[in-house]
């Protein structure tokens, strides 16, 4: 959970409240949501933390409850475990051993702690508290157990939208700039194209999707998460791929076109947790949610180095058979391809340097066709905006996007027709076909 | 309905149940996914998605009983669930 943070990096208790809905009960995705939605650049969960004066917790307690604010005690829990999703309406928590109560954001902001939280503010002598200060997101330094990795990696982006070290750049290249449009754009061809994208369902199976983001205001978007926790992309990853395959036409300022089918319909499946790993069998529930949809493109920028496995074999045969198209991330291993773009039945998708070389790191062997991979420029999650990122995951969405196009042109091309237009018409490479397939995808 | 997913099921605390493992089945071509489910719950099976779309079905079940869920009609592969990774946010490659 999160905890109090170190006294250096404490904030001025007058400060306003970060968020006020922020409840005892609420989980720390939903309250990481909340940060990022927020976008006021503070690392505050929205909760507070009640520090009651030595010898004044039952003082305090009672004071708390006079406020008709519903508590809970960790001593209510087996061994003071306190599970937050259990404590349901309660709007503050007391953990008496350490003689701090967790009081919901709502509690401090509309009820008598206001008053309260000025007072201890003041050095109040009659009041019971010491100090009421906002709850912050701090994270563990070590080997962390699965869900505490999860917790930090959401953290990390946070910590990254907040100025630190992150991504490798949140600026596009000067080329970019005044060409008007990504290195990879216009590798593929695509800002000459005419089509758009508009009619056509892309599915992205990944992270989930910064769904506030700007620059998918007004588009269609259908979203489903398959790993328990909400849509909203704490990682970037999805939001990044997302951004290259379905991104708008003319972002607002200088920002450089990044975005391949911009009238596209958006179909985000978040397959994979904030952590960015599967929970379960979320990417196969991923898989069959989108061709249930009848998403005639499937982009999937994920793979494990593991041998051909029969479901995903299945779920592209499936796909195909419906006249739709999965295309994957070869991986980046610098080895074999994995799974599951490893299956004859999804289209294998290898990276690209701005060269037109294939990337150090690219998988080879069952490739099908090569992408824009490194120092791909798209979208992030707020505040971040935008970053570049590398890897076939980058590359893939390049190919998705373009499959949209194709798509767009004909309704004959889907499925099987549209996998082989693909291959047609891609620019030879002088390399390998087990290193880029059959060249450089190319946009109508 | 495309898919249909349950929670996973709490395994009794029993010596079996510690090798209890996550499995994804894959069915032939054309097999009826509801009634292989129901044959595979049988066999001992806790089912967690049943993917109709794709003919493919994850759950769980004690390794001592891959033999006897290979061997339900219309099963054609039933392998360990494969887990991914994209990294942490920020990698250098992704």
């Amino acid at each position: 959970m999160a905890k109090k943070p170190t006294p250096g990096t404490q904030r001025a208790s007058a400060a306003k409240p970060a968020a006020t809905s922020a409840a005892a009960s609420t989980s720390i995705d939903d309250l990481m949501t909340a940060a990022l939605a927020r976008g006021d650049g503070s690392l505050e969960t929205g909760r507070y933390l009640v520090t009651f004066k030595e010898g004044a917790a039952e003082a305090g307690t009672k004071a708390l409850r006079g406020m008709n604010l519903r508590m809970a005690s960790a001593r209510d829990f087996t061994g003071q475990a306190v599970e937050m999703s259990a404590l349901g309406d309660a709007d503050a928590v007391m953990f008496p051993e350490i003689n701090v109560a967790l009081v919901s954001g709502a509690a401090v902001a509309e009820g008598a702690l206001r008053s309260a939280r000025a007072a201890s503010a003041e050095g109040d002598p009659d009041s019971a508290f010491q100090v009421v200060e906002p709850e912050y997101f701090v994270f563990s330094d070590g080997e962390p157990g699965e869900y505490l990795r999860g917790f930090l990696r959401a953290a990390e982006t946070i910590a990254r939208d907040l100025g630190g070290a992150g991504f490798e750049s949140d600026a596009p290249d000067a080329d970019a700039q005044v060409l008007g449009a990504t290195w990879g754009l216009g590798a593929c061809r695509v800002p000459p194209s005419t089509r758009t994208g508009a009619g056509i369902r892309v599915a992205v199976l990944d992270t989930g999707m910064d769904l506030g983001h700007p620059d998918f205001a007004g588009r269609v978007v259908v979203s489903r998460s398959f790993v328990g926790q909400p849509v909203q992309d704490l990682h970037g990853h999805g939001t990044h791929c997302i951004g290259t395959a379905c991104g708008r036409l003319a972002p607002a300022g200088n920002t450089p076109r990044y975005g391949v089918a911009f009238g596209a319909a958006i179909y985000a499946g978040k397959v994979l947790a904030n952590s960015g790993t599967s929970v379960g069998g979320s990417v196969l529930a991923g898989m069959n949610w989108a061709i249930a949809n009848n998403c005639q493109v499937i982009s999937m920028s994920l793979g494990s180095q593991s041998p051909v496995q029969a479901a995903y074999t299945n779920a592209g045969a499936a796909a195909l058979q419906r006249g739709l198209l999965i295309v994957a991330a070869a991986g980046n291993a610098g080895s074999s391809t994995g799974a599951p773009a490893n299956s004859p039945t999804i289209f294998s998708v290898a990276s690209l340097d701005k060269n037109l070389a294939p990337s150090s790191f690219s998988n080879f062997g069952k490739v099908q066709i090569a992408a824009p991979g490194r120092d791909v420029f798209s979208t992030l999650p707020r505040p971040r905006n935008y970053g570049t990122m590398s890897g076939t995951s980058m590359a893939t969405p390049h190919v998705a996007g373009v499959a949209a196009l194709w798509a767009q042109s004909s309704a004959a091309l889907r499925g099987q027709a549209l996998w082989n237009r693909l291959l047609a018409t891609a620019r030879p490479l002088p390399f390998a076909a087990a290193r880029v397939g059959r060249g450089l995808v190319q946009a109508p | 309905m495309p898919s249909t997913r349950t929670p996973p099921q709490a395994a009794p605390a029993t010596a079996a149940s510690a090798a209890t493992a996550n499995w994804t089945v894959t069915l032939q071509p054309g097999a009826n996914v509801a009634q292989a489910a129901r044959a595979l719950h049988a066999a001992g099976l806790t089912i967690s998605d049943q993917l109709d779309a794709i003919g493919v079905i994850n759950g769980a079940a004690p390794e001592r009983l891959l033999g006897r869920l290979r061997q339900v009609a219309g099963v054609a592969d039933v392998s360990p669930l494969l887990g991914f990774d994209v990294g942490p946010p920020g990698s250098a490659v992704a």
